[in-house]
């Protein structure tokens, strides 16, 4: 009852707060034209998608590709704001960007807070584990017991586990890095992430080893996320991506970044 | 000499392949073995790096381990500080204090509390506070709360523990121990080296492996041939050769941490480094090979080309040497220039023409002309070499002598560079002799396509050639007959006697000849008069053979036409009265050496005459030709049947039986025979036409005849037969006439006789040695309507002539079984036998055993009481057969007697053979037992004879009391004859059994 009652309020508020800049004079719109400038948020350790190469400080992946895109169309500068899975729904709802472009998953929770364009990329989840793990051969070798899945708090991965695990024991920690170290350290077995996470920790740590799903374990539609309320910038966002779909822009810019494995067949127009 | 200097060549050049071969192999031998070397040294090198690698990053990781251990200590050991520890350390699991009771007090991981870590698992070994850092041996699990020993195999989760005493002050310390995450290093380890270069291992320094990247080693184990615990005493770097326990070579690479106590081994197994060394190898052996190859092909090549110089070179020299022997070859040669004035000639040409070399160099060559050939030849000759240059054919050319010759010539124009003659050379042969040869040839080719059939075979009679007539007589083509021998032509008339004759007398004189019988192609056998030459080589064996061959076909036939003129009648092809004689004369010789008889029948056809002029002459032959056909058909194949000429015939048999009576007999049987065949109607071109022979006989008499007499006396008998009155048959001398005659009446009263059962049985009693009757011998009597009782003498010999004896032989047997049945129910007659005659004919018939069962069957006779009398003469025929026939009906019960025993053809083996029960003493010897001294040996002899043979046996015609004394002292049992009985008819015969048997019990009780 009292769960229930919070979550009326909190809905309460939401109107109130995001309500006003749903009003037409006064969206996000029209905010990002007076101000010169779009916000975007970004997780910049999202290797492919959104990723601040620590040494050059620069940011690299389709999504910083795809949001310069949107900046160019709009006319304004782009202006990153760093976030992560689990700051998601706070920046959005708390309006500290105007739209979050880092391939978010399509899961329900989210859905219920935020408003979420067409996806462009769907993963299915991926396992993480450390070249010499002797347990864990095969997908299959992950889902028993004495088994310890690291999953990080805030992740899309984090529910499906908890729901899809039986014997393995489920290790939540607070950071994406968290779940790095305890597979790392041995504590834990293997880390639960996506197709883009785990190119990343292919590519720049010479421990990992991938362990795909024999067969589709779970597909999550990743997309854009924005505040609920204001459809006309969700509707020109719409637009942008219809537009960068039909000319081929966003096929180009996965094939840029090699995630055509995890491409939404059909949308580069043709 | 160039065949040595080429051998000599060759061995050079193979020298030289030889030895390049040689040094280049083992100059890549000694390149890759180097190779080898610097490969292994190469690996070993590298393995040492790696270790060294390695082992820089486990000191300064268990360095960074000890720092946070100890500033753990230090700081002091809060819930923040804990896990601060294991922030950016991958290589530790958790991080623990350690109470005084050795028990982990405080940990990262709340589920390590309480778990005891004793201080004695760790090494280097300090019972107290030490500060360095130590190390625990591997422990299976994940960490300290799931901890085991490690097992048997590699664990799926390890961690080594260590521990750290810091002091705090100077009295404090405190014990930090950690979790080493031993994946981690495994990662660092195979992120750096593949499987193939090869397997790191982290040791402690006692040896025990803790760590390896091959997922097979067992972590915890000691290696048995370890002997690196050895080499680390001495240097705590090195690097080695090691056999592992699977056999394998083992380069090994190690180097102990600088502070701590492991030691990183790195491991290769030789082999496999050395793979790529082997693929080098071979692929440097490949390139080797193959350049190799390429050069030396090159060099074979190039020495091929010298070699065909030089032999080039060789040859050209030996051109030159034959040119100039040509010149001086067995023709004859001579050079001129362009104006045909002569440069020089050689010794052949002065050798055949006779011009020596000084007489005509300088000369014009005309000097051989002969003035035979006309302006035109030399025209042509002279065109000839104008237009090809050539001009060769046949030349008369005058010797120096003045003779003329035929020469071949040839004149070859020479051209200079610029195409002008320069010279003519003339080559030429003398064919003066190769043209007489010719001629030869064409002459012998002639002669050999003469008339007659000729072939030439080699020594080995295989026919080389044939010539048309060959073909012509023999039917073979040249294709078929050449490549065979003579023996394609063989009759097989000739033995091989006759051919071995033919070629002896080849061999010897050189030639043969006479008349051969050859078949030809068609199968036809034919006669040829064949002359053979031999024709011989230089050395005097024999090369060819040169048969001539010449049909005779038509002058045998001729011959034998000449033949059957003389002795042949040509009509009926009968023999003529010259052969008749000739046969007749012969007879008469031949019978003058034997007893046996002969007999000439003279037959003349009745109204023969009339035939002729009534349907003609040619009807007439016709009735001649049938006649002399079934005249041929009536006598035996000694006899001859002649043709005198008209409707006279001749029959002379030949070979008749001894005695004037019985050949009378069977002349006359004959003639009945020819006279009923002659009697049947003829078939003369569709006339029904019948006729009547006449026949004259005249038995003949050796002793006092002469050809011309008997014709005669033949002649006159067939005139007393026309006289008669036609269709009859006469003898010449009277009284045969009448023993014929009344031979015949006989026979025909013989017939009427058996079909009127005129015929009875008489029986003569048969006794033992006790009187006793013990049978009968059945003996036929013929009751004549006219002449009363015949003997059987009278008529027997007759019956079997006419073949009657058998119907009467059956009337006998089935008569004499009937008494048998009769008697065998009768008291005191049952145990009577009767003896019955078996003529040779009635015998010899095929169904003879068949008969008797048959009449024992009808007449339900005992055969037990059947004795059957065989005369002597049955075993002139088929003895096997006389045999089987006896033992058949001996099996049925039915015994037999020999008939006359001694006087006929008796053998001991016969006798033998025979399945006999019985000997029949004839009478004859009985007769003469008292008075002649021979007959009683022969007598006492059969007796004795007999019992040897376990043969019963008994005396027949036993007339007087002292031949029957006389037998009975011979041990004869059993006696027949008039002393008893004569012969009875068959009521007397039983009242004579039953007085007899009276008597003889009154005899035998006095």
């Amino acid at each position: 009852m009292a769960i229930e009652m919070k979550r009326l309020f909190v809905a309460v508020g939401c109107v109130l707060l995001c309500g006003t800049p749903a009003l037409a004079e006064n969206g996000h719109l029209e905010r990002i034209k007076a101000a010169g400038e779009v916000r975007v948020c970004i997780w910049p350790d999202y290797y492919g998608i959104s990723y601040r190469n620590p040494k050059t400080q620069a940011l690299d992946g389709i999504d910083v590709d795809m949001a310069r895109a949107l900046g160019q169309e709009l006319g304004v500068r782009v202006n990153f704001i760093d976030s992560s899975f689990a700051r998601l729904i706070d920046d959005i709802t708390q309006d500290r960007c105007d739209i979050a472009m880092f391939a978010i998953g399509m899961t329900p929770a989210r859905a219920e807070k935020l408003r979420f364009t067409r996806p462009h990329l769907v993963s299915d989840i991926y396992a993480i584990t450390t070249r010499s793990n002797r347990r864990i051969k095969t997908w299959d070798d992950i889902d028993k017991p004495g088994v310890v899945v690291a999953v990080a708090k805030g992740t899309l991965h984090e529910p499906i586990m908890r729901d899809k695990l039986r014997h393995a024991t489920l290790l939540v920690t607070d950071t994406t890095q968290g779940r790095e170290q305890e597979v790392e350290s041995g504590r834990a077995d293997v880390f639960m992430t996506d197709f883009p996470f785990s190119r990343r920790m292919l590519e720049t740590t010479d421990w990992a080893r991938l362990v795909a799903p024999t067969s589709t374990y779970h597909l999550t539609p990743y997309a854009y996320a924005m505040q609920k309320g204001d459809e006309r910038w969700h509707a020109w966002v719409e637009q942008f991506l219809g537009r960068v779909t039909q000319n081929g822009q966003l096929m180009a810019a996965i094939k840029r970044h090699r995630l055509e494995p995890i491409a939404i067949r059909g949308q580069s127009g043709n | 000499m160039s065949a040595q200097a080429g051998f000599s060549r060759r061995s050079i050049f193979l020298l030289v392949v030889l030895v390049v071969l040689l040094s280049a192999c083992s100059a890549t031998a000694y390149g890759l073995w180097r190779l080898r070397a610097e490969r292994v040294d190469h690996q070993l090198e590298a393995a040492a790096m790696t270790a060294r690698g390695f082992e820089n990053h486990l000191t300064q990781s268990l360095n960074v381990i000890e720092r946070s251990l100890v500033s753990l200590a230090v700081e002091g050991v809060g819930p923040a500080s804990l896990p601060q520890a294991l922030r950016h350390a991958p290589y530790l699991r958790s991080v623990a204090v350690v109470d005084a009771q050795e028990r982990i007090a405080r940990s990262t991981d709340p589920r390590n509390l309480g778990i005891r870590v004793p201080r004695a698992d760790f090494r280097p070994a300090a019972a107290d506070p030490l500060e360095v850092l130590r190390a625990g041996p591997i422990v299976s699990g994940r960490d300290f709360y799931d901890a085991s020993p490690a097992g048997a195999s590699a664990p799926v989760v390890s961690f080594i523990p260590v521990a750290r005493d810091v002091r705090l002050d100077d009295t404090r310390w405190m014990t930090v121990v950690a979790s080493v995450n031993t994946d981690y290093f495994l990662n660092f380890y195979s992120a750096h080296i593949n499987p193939e270069q090869g397997v790191v291992e982290l040791r402690g320094y006692d040896g025990r492996l803790l760590l390896s990247t091959d997922e097979k080693a067992v972590p915890g184990s000691l290696r048995p041939d370890d002997d690196l615990v050895r080499r680390l005493a001495d240097t705590e770097v090195g690097q080695f050769e090691e056999r592992d326990a699977a056999g394998r070579t083992m380069l090994t690479a190690y180097r102990a941490s600088r502070a701590y106590p492991f030691v990183l081994c790195v491991r290769l197994d030789k082999e496999q480094a050395l793979a790529v060394w082997q693929q080098e190898a071979l692929r440097t052996g490949a390139i080797v090979a193959v350049v190799l190859l390429a050069a030396l092909t090159l060099a074979g090549l190039y020495f091929m080309r010298f070699e065909r110089l030089a032999r080039e070179r060789e040859s050209e020299r030996a051109r030159l040497r034959i040119a100039a022997i040509a010149f001086e070859s067995q023709e004859g040669m001579v050079v001129t220039n362009a104006a045909v004035e002569v440069l020089q000639v050689n010794k052949a040409f002065t050798a055949i023409t006779g011009f020596r070399a000084e007489e005509v160099i300088g000369q014009y060559m005309n000097f051989m002309k002969s003035g035979m050939h006309d302006a035109d030849f030399y025209a042509a000759v002279r065109t000839s070499l104008a237009g090809t240059g050539a001009w060769s054919g046949e030349i008369l050319n005058k010797h120096k002598d003045g003779s003329i010759h035929p020469h071949y010539l040839t004149i070859t124009a020479v051209h200079g560079d610029d195409g002008q003659t320069t010279h003519y050379v003339g080559t030429l042969t003398d064919i003066t002799e190769r043209k007489r040869a010719e001629v030869d040839l064409r002459i012998a080719a002639i002669a050999f396509e003469s008339q007659e059939g000729m072939f030439i075979a080699d020594a080995n009679r295989v026919i080389l050639k044939v010539n048309r007539a060959f073909t012509r007589i023999t039917g073979y083509g040249e294709d078929e007959a050449i490549g065979q021998t003579p023996r394609l032509l063989r009759s097989g008339h000739h033995d091989s006697g006759f051919y071995a004759e033919m070629y002896a007398s080849l061999e010897t004189t050189g030639t043969w000849q006479g008349e051969v019988w050859n078949r030809r192609k068609s199968g036809e056998i034919f006669p040829e008069w064949l002359t053979i030459t031999v024709v011989r080589d230089g050395a005097g064996r024999i090369s060819h053979y040169v048969s001539a061959l010449t049909d005779i076909t038509l002058r045998k036939e001729a011959e034998y036409e000449i033949k059957n003129l003389a002795f042949y009648d040509p009509l009926t092809h009968l023999p003529n009265r010259r052969l008749l004689l000739d046969r007749l004369k012969h007879v008469l010789s031949s019978l003058g050496r034997s007893q046996r008889q002969g007999a000439l029948l003279f037959i003349d056809l009745d109204n023969f005459k009339t035939l002729n002029d009534t349907f003609g002459h040619d009807m007439g032959d016709l009735l001649l030709q049938h006649v002399a056909q079934r005249l041929s058909g009536c006598v035996r194949e000694g006899d001859t049947v002649a043709r005198l000429g008209g409707d006279e015939f001749v029959v002379l048999l030949d070979d008749l039986h001894p005695g004037r009576p019985d050949a009378a007999t069977q002349a006359r049987i004959v003639a009945d025979k020819i006279q009923k065949n002659l009697d049947e109607p003829y078939d003369l071109i569709g006339h029904d036409y019948h006729c009547t022979p006449s026949i004259g006989i005249t038995l003949i008499d050796a002793a006092d005849s002469s050809c011309e007499e008997l014709m005669k006396r033949a002649d006159l008998a067939l005139y007393g037969a026309k006289a008669a009155g036609r269709d009859t048959i006469r003898f010449f001398d009277p009284e045969m006439q009448e023993a014929v005659s009344s031979r015949a009446a006989l026979e025909k009263d013989l017939r009427i006789g058996l079909q009127q059962a005129q015929f009875l049985l008489h029986y003569q009693p048969q006794v033992d040695e006790h009187g006793v009757v013990i049978g009968a011998e059945a003996l036929v009597r013929w009751q004549h309507p006219g002449l009363g009782m015949v003997a059987p003498g009278s008529f027997i010999p007759l019956a079997e002539e006419t073949g009657l004896i058998l119907p009467l032989g059956q009337w006998v047997l089935e008569t004499a079984c009937r008494q048998l049945a009769s008697w065998a129910a009768a008291p005191g007659r049952a145990h009577i036998e009767i003896a019955v005659n078996v003529s040779v004919r009635q015998f010899r018939q095929p169904d003879f055993v068949a008969q008797v069962e048959a009449v024992l069957a009808r007449t339900a006779a005992d055969p037990h009481r059947l004795k059957l009398e065989l005369t002597e003469s049955l075993m002139l025929n088929d003895l096997e057969e006389v045999v089987a026939k006896m033992a058949a009906l001996r099996s049925r019960g039915i015994r037999f007697s020999l008939d006359d025993f001694g006087t006929g053809y008796s053998s001991l083996a016969y006798l033998r053979r025979l399945p006999l029960d019985q000997l029949k003493i004839d009478k004859a010897f009985v007769h003469d037992v008292q008075a002649n001294a021979n007959d009683a040996v022969i007598a006492r002899s059969i007796v004795a004879l007999a019992r040897n043979l376990g043969l019963n046996v008994i005396a027949e015609g036993v007339e007087t009391h002292e031949q029957h004394q006389f037998l009975i002292r011979q041990g004869c049992p059993a006696y027949q004859g008039y002393l008893f009985s004569r012969p009875l008819p068959i009521d007397e015969f039983e009242q004579f059994l039953d007085a007899w048997g009276a008597a003889n019990i009154v005899r035998h009780r006095a």
